[in-house]
């Protein structure tokens, strides 16, 4: 069987050889059909803005109404997320699932509205830790994939911003790699927690965290001037995530070292975590591209294409950034570009020398 | 009725594996008998041909960011020298590693590029008061017998993004410069002149031409059998970029119709669109699959039909209601449809 072209039904027939599958065949059968309406990523996508942009009219929509007691916005916006709950769970159609999706991210809207209307508060605090909380419950209860990412990002967002407002930004930096630490995890442990019945959280978990930890790490990319900001630091230090987020590549790279270095001696194995090293400390201001690895990394060790993807999207798109950034002048980007690329070219090289049958992926013909 | 031999990927033996309540060791051997691990072989591949291309772009990066500094205590001569050098290095090393593999195909990348950096700082050093057409445009031409020779689909790439630059800086600036308030944009920057894609039909369908030929002729290539054009991300980018110059003024048009008599925008934007749509739909479902390009497609549709919608019906609050419903019905519409030909693929496989 050639890589990537084994079929769901020979896996499927191969799992029940060998009594791994305890469910009867009709289950089996109804999930193999289930299995060809998978949607890809760029049609989830596509839902998803559709969801968003629906959510704002019906925002307008419900705007337009006039309450006679405080906390009508409140309850409409309850009403849209039951409903939505309600909704998702009640029928698989593919105008319920959009219509569910839109109610719920305008429920969400409404009833914060509401809230704040009702009992005039409009504290941050209580909009982003009200929105930080939906949406922890919208995640257990709401049963769709796509409303799970969206969640998870919600919360994400929330809570960064939350932090601005109790001037934590010294802990901005810290953000990006404590997320990368959950991503990681629920990626090396995903067949456990499927086994243990989590198996509907483990995907929208991967993907929000992921898109989270990219957002993050962006923001170390924008700077705001003296001029307009004071003495506000919009992302302070960001050697603090690659310094840990270097710790988590050195991590994450087992993998790759316990498939091509299994036969290597001890010496070759110091080397390439040497070299590894070097090249994360002349990234040194640029940790965006340790966590473009990171996710690449991820993607490849597990067959993940999608998050291969995405981490080499994220890597271009953060390099696009930086290099516009002015935060830190043109030479010393510059210098952190090249070495980083040549501390690349040279680890490459060095390691398929040293690696024994190497030697064909020195010149590899694509 | 036979069932659909659905390939194996990580989406859906995860999906499976959580449906069917797999044990941590199914799961593990799904992995396993799905090829999602990769082996050594898989490993070494990887790691040679992702660090030579991301080496690669670094350092054109950074030289890049270099030049961009403007040192002005290194001589002219010295900075054409530097670059030059870099040029004929990486060349030199085409031709040393081997056109075709992948230290090869990253060098001829690195010396393409480095081209555009050297008409960059001739500009910088000479102020030629030259049109910023002429760089893209010679940067394409002098590119082009290294696209032919390379075989590779990044290099015809940043062919066609040279072209497309090329004609609309040439549009904008020598053949028909915007007049009145339009023109005030120049003072950010020759490239905000993008926006006139949004604002000229005649352009915007100019550049859509060229990205429909630079299509055709990938296309038509490969029909022809030239396998190294067989991969698919050519193909869907400038699929991309060819409804992105059509969709935004077809948009304009339709929701302000008014608008579009002061400026540059007329019918032909909406007509082509509705070419350029119907064709990939067909093309791209019949003939070649693209789900890719289908569902770009798709949402350009869902777009228009939208703003038409909100031109006609926009009247009051409880408009919003109907048009909600109707952007809700049509993404839906547009998701089962794809999930039915990605099915209908998948039968026929």
């Amino acid at each position: 069987m050639s890589k990537g072209k084994v079929s769901l039904n020979e896996l499927v027939a191969t799992l029940q050889a060998e009594n791994l599958i305890t469910a009867d065949s009709e289950q089996v059968e109804r999930a193999l059909e289930h299995m060809s309406g998978v949607q890809p990523w760029y049609v989830r996508t596509m839902v998803g803005f559709g969801a968003w942009l629906a959510s704002l009219l019906l925002i307008g929509f419900v705007s337009s109404i006039g309450f006679t007691f405080e906390g009508g916005f409140a309850l409409f916006g309850l009403g849209f997320m039951s409903g939505a709950v309600l909704l998702r769970r009640s029928s698989p159609s593919d105008f319920m699932i959009q219509s569910a999706l839109a109610a719920s991210l305008a429920g969400q809207a409404l009833f914060i509205f509401g809230v704040m209307d009702a009992v005039d508060w409009d504290e941050p605090e209580v909009i982003f830790g009200l929105l930080i909380f939906l949406n922890i419950v919208l995640f257990a209860i709401f049963p769709d994939r796509l409303h799970r990412v969206m969640s998870v990002m919600l919360s994400f967002g929330s809570l960064t911003v939350l932090f601005y407002f109790w001037k934590l930004n010294a802990l901005v930096p810290l953000l990006g790699p404590a997320i990368t630490v959950a991503l990681i995890w629920i990626s090396r442990n995903r067949m456990a927690l499927l086994a243990g019945g989590m198996g509907v959280y483990v995907r929208p978990l991967q993907s929000g965290l992921m898109l989270s930890a990219f957002g993050c790490l962006m923001m170390s990319t924008v700077y705001i001037l003296p001029e307009l900001g004071g003495t506000f630091e919009f992302y302070p230090r960001p050697w603090i995530s690659t310094v840990l987020l270097g710790l988590l590549l050195l991590y994450v790279a087992r993998d790759a070292w316990a498939g091509m270095l299994a036969t290597a001696p001890q010496s070759t194995v110091v080397t390439i975590y040497t070299l590894l090293a070097i090249i994360i400390g002349c990234v040194w201001m640029a940790p965006g591209l340790v966590l473009a690895l990171i996710v690449t990394l991820l993607g490849v060790s597990s067959g993940h294409r999608t998050m291969t993807g995405a981490g080499i999207g994220f890597l271009v798109l953060f390099l696009g950034t930086y290099f516009y950034g002015i935060q830190i002048t043109m030479l010393q980007k510059s210098v952190t570009l090249v070495t980083a690329g040549v501390a690349i070219l040279v680890a490459r090289w060095i390691v398929l020398k040293l690696l024994p049958d190497s030697a064909q992926w020195e010149v590899s013909h694509v | 009725m036979s069932k659909p031999e659905v390939v194996a990927d990580y989406a859906r033996v995860h999906e499976l594996a959580a449906e069917l309540a797999f044990s941590e060791a199914a799961g593990l051997r799904a992995v396993e008998l799905a090829d999602l691990s990769p082996d050594r072989s898989d490993w070494l591949r990887y790691f040679s041909q992702f660090l030579m291309t991301l080496g690669a772009a670094l350092i054109v990066a950074g030289i890049t960011a270099f030049f961009a500094w403007n040192w002005a205590d290194l001589g002219h001569m010295q900075k054409f020298a530097l670059i030059e050098f870099g040029i004929a290095a990486a060349v030199v090393g085409t031709w040393r590693l081997d056109i075709d593999s992948i230290a090869g195909k990253a060098s001829l990348f690195v010396a393409a590029f480095l081209v555009g950096v050297l008409f960059a700082v001739y500009g910088q050093v000479y102020q030629t008061g030259a049109d910023p057409y002429g760089l893209f445009l010679s940067w394409a031409i002098l590119i082009l017998p290294w696209a032919i020779i390379g075989r590779q689909a990044g290099l015809w790439l940043l062919f066609v993004i040279l072209l497309n630059l090329a004609l609309i800086m040439f549009w904008t600036q020598v053949l028909a410069p915007p007049e009145g308030w339009w023109q005030l944009a120049q003072l950010f920057g020759p490239l905000v002149w993008l926006g006139s894609l949004v604002t000229d039909s005649h352009l915007s369908s100019a550049v859509l031409l060229l990205n429909v030929i630079a299509l055709l002729a990938w296309e038509i290539a490969t029909l022809r059998g030239a396998t190294w054009m067989r991969g698919g991300w050519y193909v869907r980018v400038v699929a991309f970029i060819a409804l992105s110059t059509v969709v935004p003024p077809t948009l304009l048009v339709v929701l302000a119709a008014s608008l579009g008599e002061n400026i540059g925008l007329t019918i032909l934007s909406p007509i082509l669109m509705a070419v350029v749509t119907a064709a990939c739909l067909y093309y791209y479902q019949y003939r070649k699959r693209d789900l890719f390009i289908l569902t770009c497609c798709a949402f350009a549709v869902i777009m228009v039909v939208t703003s038409f919608s909100v031109r006609l019906l926009l009247n009051d609050f409880g408009s919003m209601l109907f048009l909600a419903m109707l952007l809700i019905g049509q993404v839906a519409w547009a998701a089962y449809w794809l999930r039915n030909v990605a099915r209908r693929w998948e039968a026929a496989a």
